[in-house]
């Protein structure tokens, strides 16, 4: 960048880039059609509808749900809508003090398959696409097990579901496992655990010190859209929001500790979560750079599920490299497309 | 001061040389002791690290792989040190502490709460819980209503004989107004009483909508 004659540093355009206002997010043009405590079911409209079944997408409750609709050119959402898709956007909201009771049952019965119902009234159509991404996965995949609501394909990308094999160290794996390290206290006297907590909690199981994206901001300060991209980005990875501690509580200790999702065990709302309910079409997607959800954790759901109609498939990325890339891959493009109506 | 720097040097020589580390529970020893072990490895992993990548790079993309090289590295000797008995003892420790400390905390600020007469933040947490449980309520039936709009939409396109309309179907009038009387209380009830599941509220639909049939209506579908 040249001003004067004389050209800037690299610093100077980094500084002059970081200081402007962030570019805003959830651009892709969308309708409210449903509210509840702070959940909100978002509608987005196909472009030129191809397929009647609609997708019903269930995010994480870590992070925000923006992520999938981060900016023109980088949304998952917009890229599903031009191909012909109607969306519906499950977004759970920020919990506050008064949801620290809601529990993993509650957010499947009371939101996620409401949510799902209120999608189907809202569509006209007879079954949605249930699509998951990470956590929302595991969400997705224990309603499917219980629901009587009808789910014609189900997509997960990278959702944590075996936890016979976690990254948490494995001394604190087993101290966990046999109840000598407990953190049940805490999180009753915290009630919900805040932001700044959850965020440090998962950096020290994944990356504790993280500088090499500041190194890739420098190495490419004179791309104005790598830094406008960089930016949103890094605002979403520190965007977390707080957790409900019933609902941390639940996944510590029956999913993370007991394993019951996996061994079918599991209890929801007075039903037992049985994998092999599901009979839907399956695919479920993993990434060989990904660091918080690795593939054992969720490999594992394939044999067990009754679906005749099921893949597994591993592709080149981090944990949200597909949400980002504005894009449909080919292979999900021609699963799903094959399998709508 | 000089024999005890030695001394001193001389105890964590003694450390160095096992190939495991020894985490001693005296403090400033112990983070000398991390610290000079990392050192030690951090110049073994570059040396080895230079060695592999000896083509003609930029200082650019040579300053690029120390990063993200000595970032790697870093992270994975944190969780090796956390992977520790002691480590885990101590945080445990400091959790049940601190767990013990918010609660202290919480429970002063409770009773000067009380004194002062303000509410606490649990206060305002449970009156949002009652907004939340209005709202659960206005929702069932909400999708009740849904159902209900939905199924009769489907269900009222039908017309009426004409003869049947002008006809004696007024005998019946009393009866049937009975039944309809006792079928709405019966309905109103469950709704009352959030009794009624989807397929309860289609079927009693059903039969509601179809009961006009007796009396010679007749559907259009």
């Amino acid at each position: 960048m040249a001003t004067g004659g004389k050209s800037n540093s690299k610093w100077e355009v980094i500084q002059s880039k970081l200081t402007t206002p962030m570019p805003p997010t959830g651009l892709t043009e969308n309708e409210i059609i449903w509210k509840k405590n702070k959940a909100r079911l978002c509608y987005y409209p196909a472009k030129q509808k191809k397929f009647k079944t609609p997708l019903f997408l269930v995010y994480s409750l870590i992070n925000q749900s923006y992520i999938l609709d981060l900016a023109p050119g980088m949304s998952m959402i917009e890229a599903f809508v031009e191909l012909g898709y109607d969306v519906y956007l499950l977004d759970f909201g920020i919990p506050g003090l008064e949801d620290s009771d809601t529990s993993l049952d509650d957010y499947i019965v009371k939101y996620i398959e409401k949510g799902v119902k209120r999608s189907l009234y809202h569509s006209g159509a007879e079954e949605v696409t249930l699509v998951g991404y990470c956590l929302g996965g595991t969400l997705a995949t224990i309603y499917a097990t219980i629901t009587k609501t009808p789910i014609k394909n189900i997509v997960l990308f990278a959702p944590p579901l075996d936890f016979g094999q976690t990254p948490i160290p494995s001394e604190w794996e087993k101290a966990l496992r046999s109840g000598e390290f407990s953190l049940d206290s805490v999180i009753d006297e915290y009630g919900i655990i805040p932001p700044k907590i959850v965020e440090h909690v998962l950096r020290l199981t994944i990356a504790p010190i993280t500088y090499s994206s500041y190194i890739s901001l420098i190495k490419r300060a004179d791309d104005e859209e790598y830094i406008k991209k960089w930016k949103l980005f890094n605002r979403w990875l520190k965007s977390h929001i707080p957790f409900a501690g019933a609902t941390l509580k639940q996944l510590i200790t029956d999913l993370g500790i007991d394993n019951k999702l996996i061994k079918n065990k599991l209890i929801i709302d007075g039903k037992l979560a049985d994998l092999k309910n599901i009979s839907s079409n399956l695919l479920v997607v993993s990434t060989t750079d990904d660091k918080i959800v690795p593939e054992e954790l969720t490999k594992s759901i394939i044999p067990l599920v009754s679906s005749k109609d099921k893949l597994y498939k591993r592709v080149k990325g981090g944990h949200v490299t597909l949400a980002l890339k504005g894009k449909i891959p080919s292979f999900l493009e021609e699963w799903l497309g094959e399998r709508s109506s | 001061m000089g024999i005890l720097i030695d001394l001193f040097n001389l105890r964590i020589f003694q450390h160095m040389k096992g190939e495991d580390i020894i985490f001693r529970t005296d403090g400033f020893q112990m983070y000398i002791n991390i610290v000079k072990q990392w050192i030690g490895r951090w110049n073994d992993y570059r040396r080895e690290n230079w060695r592999m990548n000896k083509k003609n790079r930029g200082m650019s993309e040579k300053l690029t792989l120390l990063g993200i090289n000595s970032e790697d590295y870093i992270n994975q000797n944190i969780k090796e040190w956390l992977n520790n008995e002691k480590v885990l003892e101590v945080t445990n420790k400091g959790i049940q502490r601190h767990t013990k400390f918010v609660k202290l905390i919480r429970e002063y600020i409770d009773l000067l709460a009380f004194q002062l007469n303000l509410p606490t933040k649990n206060d305002v947490a449970n009156v949002a819980k009652l907004a939340v449980q209005i709202e659960e309520k206005i929702d069932n039936l909400e999708e009740k209503l849904l159902i209900l709009t939905k199924e009769f939409n489907r269900g009222s396109d039908y017309e009426e004989k004409e003869e049947l309309l002008e006809g004696d179907h007024t005998k019946n009038t009393e009866n049937t107004n009975m039944e309809l009387r006792r079928n709405r209380e019966k309905i109103k009830h469950k709704l009352l009483f959030n009794k009624l599941s989807e397929e309860e509220i289609k079927e009693t639909l059903s039969t509601l909508v179809r009961r006009g049939e007796g009396r010679g209506y007749r559907w259009k579908i």
